[in-house]
């Protein structure tokens, strides 16, 4: 029973690690103890929904730490990884700012602890403090950049190269673990088919013919990257 | 020759401007635009011109007041891809002001294009103006993510035709010019192919099969819906072979 009382704990947002590099360090002090006192967080387990898409959004999730994917559902009920989050990421306030429900779910894919700010709190914010409002804009024009880039890439790139670039994604945007190699993530091979756009099917073969090419190392769902500049190579050949 | 074409008489007059309610400044008091925008210059492309190339340093926003601009990617050398139309009323190099670097994009006009330009340091200083503003701009761009993200989904997972189908959709719905129940398609058979990512002649190949079906037809080199209820079957996968 002594098991139960472990409580998860979040940092007031004052005291957040995450506050310097957020959407939320323009604000004054007294902005951010406002929002802190408004907050409430929860534990996602590895695998729970944290938002459904075509819910109503209640507010906007900020995450403490742990890994978030992103994803539509096509007609024909496959999955595709649209964006990913990490780590002081903002997520849903895409569908606050349009007014309508959200557009995709966002599942925890490990441990994720995640703070919740109500609705009413950030557009608040959003009226009254124009750098927060520029800060929002810029986080905007920086997902519709990187969305532009993956719908070029899934338009023109074969699966290989796709694969290639995924794997590059996830590099640059979860970085590498302690042995400067390996991506610090763990994903099935279904999800990186989701990102790459293909099947998992797919997915498997292509990531076991880079590794016996000795590009990356499969090790369980762990990948070390063996040969980033080939991997690299592989991801820009457009024809 | 396109649909929400009306040079405003005023040109130079932002508050004089029917396509305002349809911009991002929606919201915004119209004195405002005139009083900030003072830069402003009214530039006209020919057909094939160039308003935009890609990875040039960014001056300022253009505003669509006349014709079709497509936005892509790539071109030349590299495979070209598109990534939206604007029309009348759009905002074209929004996010390239916002994130402060070069374009990221082309731009290109499809027929003749009357264009507002807004340099850079005139489109500052209407941002620090009100909330309204930026919340304008905000929507515009949640608007764009979403119809990318949506295409992400769909161009993965759905055949070329389906998603041929609902390109032809979605453009027509923008379209308001209607002949005894037939929409005009605007735009050659070659750009709804980088539209999609697909070559040409397969598309060629599928407007002859739509043709067959009655639902499209080419009449003078140009696309005419004719069945939008078909259209839109094939569009989510669901039209019965026969």
């Amino acid at each position: 029973m002594k098991k139960t009382t472990t409580k998860i704990e979040v940092p007031p947002c004052e005291k957040c690690e995450n506050l310097a590099s957020s959407i939320f360090c323009s604000l004054g002090r007294s902005e951010i103890s406002t929002l802190s006192d408004a907050k409430s967080f929860n534990l996602y387990r590895k695998g729970q929904v944290i938002f459904y898409e075509g819910n109503q959004p209640q507010g906007i999730y900020c995450l403490n730490s742990g890994k978030v994917k992103i994803h539509k559902l096509g007609d024909d009920g496959k999955e595709q990884i649209v964006r990913l989050a990490k780590k002081g990421s903002i997520i849903g306030y895409r569908a606050l700012l349009s007014g309508d429900n959200y557009y995709a779910t966002a599942t925890a894919l490990v441990d994720t602890l995640v703070c919740f700010f109500p609705k009413t709190i950030y557009l608040n914010l959003l009226n009254n403090k124009p750098q927060f409002s520029m800060k929002t804009i810029q986080m905007l024009a920086a997902d519709l950049k990187a969305a532009e880039q993956m719908i070029t890439n899934m338009a023109q790139k074969h699966v290989r190269e796709r694969m290639a670039a995924a794997l590059i994604m996830l590099t640059d945007f979860f970085g590498l673990e302690d042995d400067d190699a390996t991506i610090n993530t763990v994903l099935t091979r279904e999800d990186i088919g989701n990102i790459a756009g293909t099947t998992t099917e797919t997915s498997i073969r292509v990531l076991s013919d880079f590794n016996s090419s000795k590009i990356i190392k499969l090790n369980g769902k762990k990948i070390r990257i063996l040969n980033h500049k080939e991997l690299q190579r592989i991801a820009n050949v457009s024809e | 020759m396109t649909n929400r074409t009306c040079i405003p008489e005023n040109k130079n007059s932002c508050s004089q401007c029917w396509l305002r309610e349809f911009s991002v400044f929606k919201n915004c008091p119209p004195e405002l635009m005139d009083e900030v925008f003072v830069n402003k210059k009214v530039k006209t492309f020919s057909k094939g011109e160039l308003l935009i190339s890609e990875a040039a340093e960014f001056k300022g926003v253009f505003c669509v007041q006349q014709g079709v601009v497509k936005i892509f990617i790539g071109g030349n050398d590299s495979k070209e891809f598109t990534l939206w139309f604007a029309r009348p009323g759009d905002f074209i190099g929004l996010d390239s002001f916002i994130n402060n670097e070069n374009y990221t994009f082309s731009a290109v006009a499809v027929d003749e294009v009357v264009s507002c330009f807004i340099p850079a340091s005139d489109f500052k200083s209407i941002l620090t103006k009100g909330p309204a503003i930026s919340i304008g701009l905000m929507k515009d761009l949640c608007d764009k993510i979403n119809f990318i993200e949506d295409r992400i989904t769909s161009i993965s997972k759905r055949k070329i035709r389906e998603q041929f189908a609902e390109i032809l959709l979605s453009l027509s719905m923008k379209n308001k010019k209607i002949h005894d129940g037939e929409v005009h398609v605007d735009f050659a058979v070659k750009d709804l192919a980088n539209v999609i990512g697909t070559s040409k002649n397969y598309l060629d190949k599928i407007i002859s099969e739509f043709s067959d079906l009655k639902v499209v037809a080419m009449r003078d080199q140009k696309l005419i819906i004719r069945d939008f209820d078909k259209l839109s079957l094939i569009a989510i996968g669901e039209e019965a072979y026969s």
